[in-house]
């Protein structure tokens, strides 16, 4: 019996080949794609289970310790070069048997240090003065992937002798580095992301490998009868059917693995959520090449014996399709109940107004539901119009069809509703999202690099001689500007004060001794003071009352916040209100700079400049002297960052997810075009004689390639609009409410989608559209007049 | 009438005695009804009297005087004319045409062009039948019609016997 | 040079499919407003006669002519555009579009020819009545008996007013009484628009309805001999 299918499958003539070669085409395709979201999730995963060498724990020194076997001294820092972070770690073995790092041989000798990959090719090309300078000694080797988390991370560890940690702050001992996993709040979002996606393109995936097992299936039942008229058992049509699938599948299923082979390396160069993954990590592993190889035949042949049942081949022939059953609108009432529900709770999900959150869950889970049930009954209506206004042949042939059999129509597209219409909702949120952390036109303050001195309580920052030499120095690189923020003194007595009645009070809060009580009615004084001359070199932070030579003020936000949006809603930081001074300039300290370059090398050059400066405790490298070794501003754990670049940080996470979605909405419409060049080929089988004898009758090729075209086209266009629309719909009230909560009240927001939407939907519609224009070939070699039967 | 065409079809393939003329004529007529001798003597004085066929100079042997009848020229042209000619439709149609098969065979001439012409006439008379259905009243139609299916009975017949043609043709030499 | 009194002729056709001579020497002249049957067995070539007749494709050897014009030399567009606007063809089965209404499949050639859809629409449902499948405009052909589908099928050839009406078998599937009311329309209406036609049948009675008929055999084309009977 397998025998028999086989041969039927094969030996069927060239229609029977051409629908075997579709077929296995089709779900090629789909198992091409699946095992891609595969490799790629692998990847993910095996980047973000790597053992997180970041999250060792130490136990933090007040002082350097003597020798120790198997431990070694930390100290972890985040560095920046143009906008990309790098990772610094500096290490001291304190005896032997120190723990390894990953990704390396052996710990990094004073003096040496070894390198990421693409932080090794930087510092081959970047001049010294801007990047090499910043880490001591010489390049022992590279860092290998297991320390990594994709081809382009910057990492360093740079070796030391215990001295040099001496009074630096965030020094830790380690005896034991971190194997585990790094469990950050966005790798588990990440996590369910990509599950969301896989299961998104999943969907429309199980529709094509259904749609093309049951290619043109109408032929093969009327086969099927009339093997049931000469006796066949039904158990023996189940056979042969699940033959027939099996070997498309199965083949298709083959050819899709050789082609995902043939681009594993195309596939692993490409990022989607913005970083590459390692191209070793891109592989969907042996267990999905066989699960894909078991299941997909398995699928597509339980899926034919369903619809076997479903159709019921008795030996009188398949049962006469009348019209088939027209949908009904019951879905219209969960997307209606969820377009008003979705956007209700979103406006009260930040108020405290009950259930917000849950109202929008809600709203957002049926207005899904909805678009699912009620998509064929949307077909209907748009066909329908339009067949009632069709002005030509084509549109009058492809939209009946399509208004006959709606259900048929949309269940090919049906699987990118979802992608379609999430899509479209995020890609309104991310780009008014990014605007609510740097709203555009404010980026004034994008390249003013902020350099803080007093890191440590009560410290008063660098020393006056210091800091004038500094500030000079810095001058003098080509297009900067600094403005030194100073001390205020009477701001750091206040506190010394308090803090000496703090210790002197007593358990219960009570004064001891003599010590006067603090007046709370007394405000402190504010931490800084600036001087009105370099105020005006930027403008933006705002201006000085007429007449001062340097005034009193704060400048917290500026100089420490990382959410952009309050640093320019705290602008302008000195008005008119402020308090004027006349201390001497010269005899304050250094509390923090904010250095302005437009010129993007010497801003590297500055901070390269400002991290040895600073590295060599006590040390008076161009002459400038730090105040003692507390005070200065050491090698910190973070670097001078612009505002720029604290923007771009937050900007970078949703952007990812943007893309990311982006993505999943490319495929899906691609897939949908498989499924509908499929379901275009299968039709043209069915319509092979009507159509031909349309030609005999001399209807041109070129209206009947309109019609099939139309017909697919329409319910694909029709379905994205309608999701988009929906999705869009929803999604502007949606970002207004959010938004203007956190924005000021007279900024305008953006609410339209991302240029990338409209380029991702352009792409994959198009993309779409050429697959179903390949099937038209075969239209044409399927109808030629000359070939019309007569007799 | 159609006795005369076929004994001198019969004769046109080679002259013969009147006995064995009959014998000849049941062997490939004979199905339904044979022919009397005094029918065939009958016809034979009519076709000497029309002088379609004549008596061979044979010579005298010994027993009853038996006589060997021949075709003319005259007659071969008649039975040629009556072959080629499509029948008129009448109820005996078959009959006429059967015997015009088989004299075409024994004579070797092709069958099929005379099948062709009485195709031709038989539509022609169908179309005059299908006009006056058309036209004419109730009982006219439905005479129509019977006459009408009847001659697509009439076609249908020929339309297999010229398929069958091939093994008529053996089996009549074999008889021979 | 054409006959004048032919409208469709062909000259000498000869075709070959592979190994198969389908045609060999066919000539057969169509008059102006007749209605011609042409009969044969299966294999006979009387289908590849009609493609040649109506230009859906062009023989090996020998001329076909329509209305004086050489239609074996013109191209495929010119050939379809002819189909379309100067022919009309009914066939056994199989000819009209299932997801269309019965006015949609007779409108559609009329479309097809930049007709406007109300000009085209309202030109359809007259045939309606003419034919005798009224109140049946928005059925569907599932929905309608096979005599009125092949009713549906001539008006559709009917609407683009041909010159030559093909029809092959048009009541090859049907039972007598429809073939006979199918026939009766067909050679009511093609009389009134004065309309050729050429009905490729093997059934007598059906060619009973034509003016007259030809005999295809063995690819070509028989005229019988009517020779006057001798009066006994």
């Amino acid at each position: 019996m397998y025998r028999l299918g086989l041969q039927l499958a094969l030996r069927g003539g060239r229609e029977a080949l051409v629908r075997l070669m579709l077929t296995a085409l089709a779900v090629a395709i789909g198992v091409t794609i699946l095992l891609g979201v595969f490799a790629d999730f692998h990847a993910f995963q095996k980047t973000s289970g790597r053992p997180s060498w970041e999250s060792t724990m130490g136990t933090s020194l007040a002082s350097v310790p003597g020798p120790t076997t198997g431990a070694e001294l930390w100290r972890y820092s985040e560095n920046i070069y143009k906008g990309q972070f790098i990772e610094q770690l500096d290490v001291a073995a304190l005896g032997a048997n120190a723990p390894v790092l990953p990704g390396i041989s052996r710990l990094p000798g004073a003096g040496e240090f070894y390198a990421s990959p693409a932080l090794s090719r930087l510092l081959q090309t970047v001049p010294r003065d801007e990047l090499g300078d910043r880490f001591p000694g010489r390049q022992a080797g590279v860092i290998g992937e297991a320390a990594l988390s994709f081809p382009s991370e910057l990492a360093i560890y740079v070796g030391r002798s215990p001295s040099q940690f001496s009074g630096l702050s965030g020094t830790m001992e380690v005896t034991h580095i971190a194997t585990a996993a790094q469990l950050q709040g966005t790798t588990n979002i990440y996590r369910e992301a990509f599950g969301v996606a896989a299961l998104a393109i999943l969907f429309p995936l199980l529709i094509l490998i259904n749609t093309a097992t049951r290619l043109a299936a109408n032929r093969r039942e009327e086969r099927y009868a009339a093997m049931r008229l000469i006796g066949a058992t039904p158990r023996q049509i189940n056979i042969i059917a699940s033959a027939d699938a099996l070997l498309g599948s199965l083949l298709g299923a083959l050819l899709g693995i050789g082609i995902f082979l043939l681009l594993r390396s195309v596939i692993a160069s490409i990022s989607i959520s913005g970083v590459k993954f390692f191209a070793n990590y891109v592989t969907p592993t042996i267990w999905a090449y066989v699960g894909v190889a078991v299941l997909v035949p398995l699928i597509a042949v339980v899926a034919s014996l369903i619809s076997l049942r479903r159709i019921q081949i008795s030996p009188l022939g398949v049962s006469r399709k009348m019209t088939p059953k027209k949908p009904r609108a019951w879905g219209l009432i969960p997307l209606i109940a969820g377009v008003i529900l979705f956007p209700y709770g979103a406006t009260n999900a930040n108020g405290n107004k009950g259930g917000g959150p849950g109202l929008l869950f809600i709203g957002f889970l049926l207005i899904m539901i909805g678009i699912t049930l009620s998509g064929s009954w949307l077909t209907m209506q748009v066909t329908e119009v339009l067949a009632r206004f069709a002005r030509s042949a084509p549109t009058l042939l492809a939209s009946r069809r399509l208004a006959d059999d709606p259900k048929r129509a949309y269940r090919t597209v049906s699987g990118l509703v979802l992608a379609v219409f999430i899509g479209s909702v995020v890609s309104i949120l991310v780009p008014a999202l990014n605007y609510a952390q740097n709203p555009s036109g404010k980026t004034s303050l994008n390249n003013v690099l902020r350099v803080p001195y007093n890191t440590e309580p009560l410290s008063t920052g660098l020393s006056p001689e210091a800091s004038a030499h500094l500030v000079n120095k810095l001058e003098s690189y080509p297009g900067t500007v600094v403005i030194p923020v100073y001390t205020n003194p009477a701001f750091i007595s206040f506190m010394t004060a308090q803090q000496a009645v703090q210790e002197g009070m007593n358990q219960q809060g009570q004064v001891k001794g003599t010590m006067a009580a603090p007046n709370p009615n007394v405000a402190p004084p504010e931490d800084n003071i600036i001087s009105c001359a370099s105020l005006a070199k930027l403008s933006v932070l705002g201006s000085c009352p007429t007449g001062a030579k340097a005034v009193v003020g704060t400048f917290d936000n500026i100089l420490s916040g990382d959410n952009p949006l309050f640093v320019y809603k705290s602008l302008p930081s000195v008005t008119a209100q402020n308090q004027v001074t006349t201390v001497d300039l010269n005899t304050l300290s250094l509390a923090a700079m904010l250095v302005k370059s437009n010129n993007s090398n010497a801003l590297e050059q500055i901070r390269t400049y400002l991290t040895i400066y600073d590295a060599t405790a006590g040390g008076t490298q161009g002459g400038g002297k730090p105040g003692n070794s507390l005070d200065a501003w050491q090698m910190g754990v973070f670097e001078p960052e612009t505002i720029g670049e604290v923007a771009a940080i937050r900007n970078n996470d949703d952007t990812n997810v943007g893309h990311a979605v982006l993505a999943v909405v490319a495929l899906t419409l691609i897939t949908a075009g498989c499924s509908l060049a499929v379901t275009v080929g299968g039709s043209l089988v069915e319509r092979k004689r009507a159509f031909t004898l349309l030609r005999v009758s001399g209807v041109p090729l070129t209206a009947l390639c309109l019609v099939v075209l139309l017909e697919a086209v329409l319910p694909l266009i029709v379905i994205s609009a309608i999701a988009a629309g929906i999705g869009l719909g929803v999604g502007i009230p949606v970002v207004r409410s959010l938004v203007s909560n956190v924005v000021a009240k007279d900024t305008k927001i953006p609410v339209h989608p991302s240029t990338g939407y409209y380029i991702t939907l352009a792409v994959g519609l198009a993309v779409a559209l050429c697959l179903v224009l390949v099937t038209l070939p075969l239209l044409s070699r399927m109808t030629r007049p000359e070939d019309a039967r007569f007799e | 009438m159609s006795a005369s065409y076929a004994l001198l079809g019969i004769l046109g393939k080679q002259p013969s005695y009147g006995y064995d003329l009959k014998r000849d004529y049941d062997l490939y007529y004979g199905n339904e009804k044979t022919l009397a001798f005094g029918q065939v003597y009958a016809t034979l004085s009519r076709l000497l009297r029309d002088r379609k066929i004549c008596v061979a100079p044979t010579e005298q042997v010994a027993g009853p005087e038996r006589k060997l009848y021949e075709i003319t020229e005259l007659g071969r042209k008649e039975l040629e004319a009556w072959l080629t000619t499509p029948e008129k439709i009448h109820p005996n149609t078959q009959t006429i045409l059967f015997v015009k098969i088989v004299t075409s065979i024994l004579l070797d001439k092709d069958p099929d062009a005379f099948l062709d012409a009485q195709r031709a006439a038989h539509i022609d008379r169908m179309r005059e039948l299908t006009e006056t259905r058309r036209s004419g009243d109730m009982a006219q139609s439905l005479q129509a019609d019977y006459a009408i299916f009847h001659l697509e009975a009439d076609l249908r017949w020929m339309d297999v016997t010229a398929v069958r043609l091939q093994s008529l043709k053996e089996e009549i030499r074999n008889e021979r | 040079m054409s006959d004048s009194c032919y409208l469709l002729e062909i000259k000498d056709a000869h075709k070959e499919f592979g190994l198969t001579h389908a045609l060999q020497g066919a000539n057969l002249g169509v008059k102006r407003g007749e209605i011609l049957a042409i009969m044969g067995p299966s294999g006979s070539g009387k289908s590849t006669l009609l493609h040649c007749l109506a230009g859906i494709f062009k023989p090996d050897r020998g001329e076909v002519w329509f209305d004086g014009k050489r239609l074996d030399l013109m191209n495929e567009e010119a050939r379809t555009k002819l189909r379309r606007t100067a022919f009309g063809f009914v066939f056994q089965f199989g000819q009209l579009v299932p997801e269309l209404t019965a006015e949609d499949n007779i409108a559609l050639p009329l479309l097809l020819n930049k007709v406007s859809r109300k000009t085209a629409y309202a030109q359809a449902r007259t045939w309606f009545k003419r034919l005798g499948i009224e109140d049946l405009e928005s059925h569907r052909i599932g929905e309608m008996s096979g005599g009125q589908a092949q009713r549906v099928a001539l008006a559709r050839a009917l609407a683009i007013q041909p010159s030559i009406l093909f029809a092959d078998e048009p009541t090859g599937s049907l039972d007598s009484l429809a073939s006979e009311q199918v026939m009766e329309l067909l050679v009511q209406a093609v009389r009134e628009q004065g309309t050729t036609v050429v009905l490729v049948t093997h059934d007598p009675r059906i060619a009973a309805y034509a003016d007259r008929e030809v005999v295809v055999r063995d690819g070509r084309v028989m005229t019988a001999q009517r020779k006057v009977e001798v009066v006994r």
